[in-house]
């Protein structure tokens, strides 16, 4: 009989946790498939809402037109021709509206938007548009519909009016303005019928003008790794984007900034979907898996591998070398996930994202090791450990990015493992950061650091509640 | 009258405390070569507890250990622990491996050189060779009872403490048990018993020590047991009732 060392006894007790993980069929679906679902959800979804080319969502408008004009009609067509409305409007057969009806649909739910076009918009009248003042999240982009409708549907007058309207709202009084107009006017005809003469001449390129071009300089790429894109296409579906209407008015040059090598189709949403719900459910995973200690302790098991003539320390490390392992596993099968579905590309940046993968996975397993050293029961290491990774994960930006958070969240999220995880992940997927970058060598530290301190906590906390000699 | 066996595990003043409260009570006893030796002792007695500090799981408070003449320490010197079988009171085999995968693993973490050589003779003295490869899982309380005794078994130890091994088993894995631990005694194997079942105890054991708060009560044959309880002839269970008393013991 020859006692094992602490390696060769780790290793043993490895196996066996894999074995028995292995023979669950059902355990070992749902601990893989949940996130894969959940990758290629949040992915899915955030692909829409980020772009990567997929088209914007959409809101519902309920529209009446009261007016019924020629150019109230135009103004219908052009909202109905936006790409981020869903226009709603009553069906042939159904009783037609009036504003009440569409203030109702609004305070009922089934609308969060609603426009009234009133008699006499044609001659002046303002439009009225009915919001709901809790969807305010939607509002950017019906504005920008709207906007977009107005100079579709009146052209050159509705610049004009805007102008007028602007001079209004300075504080002009009425007779200035009123002289402002005519002078403006004058210009105005004036400038028309030099469109004219050039239109008549031939002189005049009307693929340059508003939303005929590319917006974006395209001289803007050098050999630093900046390219220039096409604002055009990067507005998603809107053919001209309000940075590409600035870039036009105003004394502006629009270039897109982009690592060498990165898809121009790949979304930053869906990476941040991707590397976000990865961390999340490692943690997950890996806590259910930690959890085979107390499992070891309730059933009796634990006794024997303590009395084993081997170091009683290489029954905690063979339980993290399991853990460990299958947070490998488990990484590398959702990124290749993400890498045939998404295009997220994990082939040329291998080397950073293995760095980066065994740095985390050693993290989240020193994490699962401390729940589980810490709880006396299942219950509690479930519990405590649902509230400590959802809470990590909002505040640390699995489910949203960081920078769409209070500045007191991101404050907050910055002490949480989850954050400096997923900075390491997207400084890989979206910057093109090599493991050796100052930026990801500052993340992979702090995660190191944690896994020491979480990996300490741990080994004490196996000593006093589990080994309690 | 012939001379008795040596001693192969001594124990003496073996004391361990919960808080203020002393489980086991300076207790001295020994185990000699190719005896059975069996711990009784109403529950809460410390039984387990003693059990513990001489498998090296709990650090006893005091006292010294002596085994084969020589310094024990199973709880910071694994090859001490080597030379010992435990066999605990819970059901300690893994549900999602097969019979022969938990005795291979008990023999590998217990340092047999040859695991599944071990095993195989562990799954016969467990009658669990036509069963060797089906999950655990999917056993009686019986068989995993069986299982349990030879994975303590598994690497040969020079003496194997049983903590109530036949605890909520069916007639035959009971008389299944019995028969490979009569099998063991008469090969000269050494075990410390412990056990409710006064029966198992009368048939089993050379000689038995009594328990009761902490403190042993007393130590020898039974014979010898009931003719200093002042009971001559008595059995066991009335020896035992007469040293430990009637009153109830919940453990909580």
């Amino acid at each position: 009989m020859k006692p094992r060392g602490l390696l060769s006894a780790a290793m043993c007790i490895a196996r066996k946790d894999l074995r028995e993980f292995s023979r669950d069929g059902v355990g070992l679906l749902l601990a893989f498939l949940l996130p894969l679902v959940l990758v290629a959800v949040f992915g899915f979804i955030m692909g829409r809402v980020g772009g990567g080319g997929a088209p914007m969502p959409r809101v519902d408008l309920a529209l009446l037109d009261l007016d019924r004009t020629e150019q109230s009609a135009a103004l219908v067509t052009a909202l109905l021709a936006s790409d981020t409305l869903d226009v709603v409007r009553p069906g042939p057969d159904s009783a037609p509206w009036d504003e009440a009806d569409v203030r109702e649909r609004i305070s009922s739910g089934e609308d969060p938007y609603g426009m009234v076009i009133p008699q006499g918009y044609a001659e002046g009248a303002d439009l009225i548009l009915l919001r709901d003042p809790g969807r305010d999240l939607e509002e950017q982009l019906v504005l920008m519909s709207l906007v977009g409708a107005l100079f579709d549907a009146g052209g050159e007058d509705f610049a004009w009016e805007m102008s007028k309207r602007g001079l209004e709202a300075s504080g002009l009084p009425p007779e200035l303005t009123g002289r402002i107009e005519a002078v403006v006017n004058g210009f105005r005809f004036a400038v028309e019928a030099m469109f004219d003469e050039a239109q008549a001449n031939g002189s005049f390129d009307e693929d340059a003008a508003f939303g005929g071009g590319d917006g974006a300089d395209d001289d803007g790429a050098d050999g630093d790794g900046e390219n220039a894109g096409n604002a055009g296409d990067a507005a998603g579906g809107n053919a001209v984007g309000m940075a590409e209407i600035l870039q036009l008015t105003l004394p502006l040059e629009l270039v897109d900034v982009a690592p060498e090598g990165r898809d121009a189709q790949l979304g930053y949403q869906v990476t941040h979907a991707v590397s976000g719900m990865t961390v999340m459910m490692l943690l997950f995973s890996l806590v259910g898996f930690g959890r085979s200690l107390l499992i070891e302790r309730d059933k009796g098991t634990l006794v024997r591998l303590l009395s084993a003539p081997v170091p009683k320390s290489s029954i905690l490390l063979g339980k993290l070398l399991a853990t460990f392992f299958t947070g490998l596993l488990l990484v590398f099968v959702l990124f290749g996930f993400a890498h045939v579905v998404f295009d997220i590309d994990m082939v040329s940046r291998f080397d950073t994202l293995l760095v980066l993968t065994l740095v985390n996975c050693l993290a989240c397993t020193a994490f699962a090791a401390a729940i589980a050293g810490w709880a006396r029961t299942e219950k509690q290491a479930d519990g405590v450990s649902v509230l400590l990774i959802l809470t990590m994960s909002a505040l640390g930006g699995s489910w949203m990015p960081s920078m769409m958070m209070p500045e007191a969240a991101q404050a907050v999220g910055r002490f949480t493992l989850t954050y400096w995880s997923l900075r390491g992940y997207q400084g890989t997927f979206w910057y093109g950061q090599h493991w050796t970058d100052p930026e990801m060598l500052q993340s992979m530290g702090v995660v190191l650091a944690i896994a020491v301190v979480l990996l300490a906590l741990a080994s004490r906390l196996f000593r006093t509640r589990y080994v309690r000699t | 009258m012939q001379d008795a066996p040596p001693s192969l595990l001594a124990v003496d003043g073996l004391t361990y405390a919960y808080g203020a409260r002393l489980a086991v009570d300076h207790i001295a006893f020994d185990v000699r070569r190719g005896e059975v030796f069996g711990l009784l002792g109403p529950n809460g007695a410390g039984k387990t507890t003693a059990i513990a500090c001489l498998s090296g799981l709990q650090r006893p408070a005091g006292g010294t250990l002596t085994f084969d003449g020589a310094p024990f320490d199973p709880v910071e010197r694994p090859a001490d622990r080597a030379r010992l079988g435990l066999v605990p009171q819970s059901l300690a085999v893994y549900d999602d491996l097969t019979a022969l995968e938990n005795l291979v693993f008990f023999a590998e973490m217990l340092g047999v050189e040859d695991p599944r050589e071990a095993a195989v003779a562990g799954l016969a003295l467990a009658g669990l060779q036509e069963r060797s490869r089906e999950r655990v899982r999917t056993f009686s309380g019986g068989m995993k009872r069986r299982l349990n005794l030879a994975a303590g078994l598994v690497h040969r130890p020079e003496l194997t403490l049983l903590d109530e091994p036949t605890v909520g088993v069916d007639p035959q894995s009971r008389h299944h048990i019995f028969e490979a631990l009569e099998t063991l005694k008469a090969k000269g194997h050494s075990m410390l018993y412990t056990s409710h079942s006064m029966d198992e105890v009368e048939r089993l054991c050379d000689r038995v020590a009594i328990m009761d708060t902490g403190r042993l009560l007393d130590t020898g044959t039974p014979a010898e047991l009931a003719e200093r309880a002042g009971l001559p002839g008595a059995d066991l269970e009335a020896t035992f009732l007469e040293l430990t008393g009637h009153r109830l013991r919940d453990e909580a």
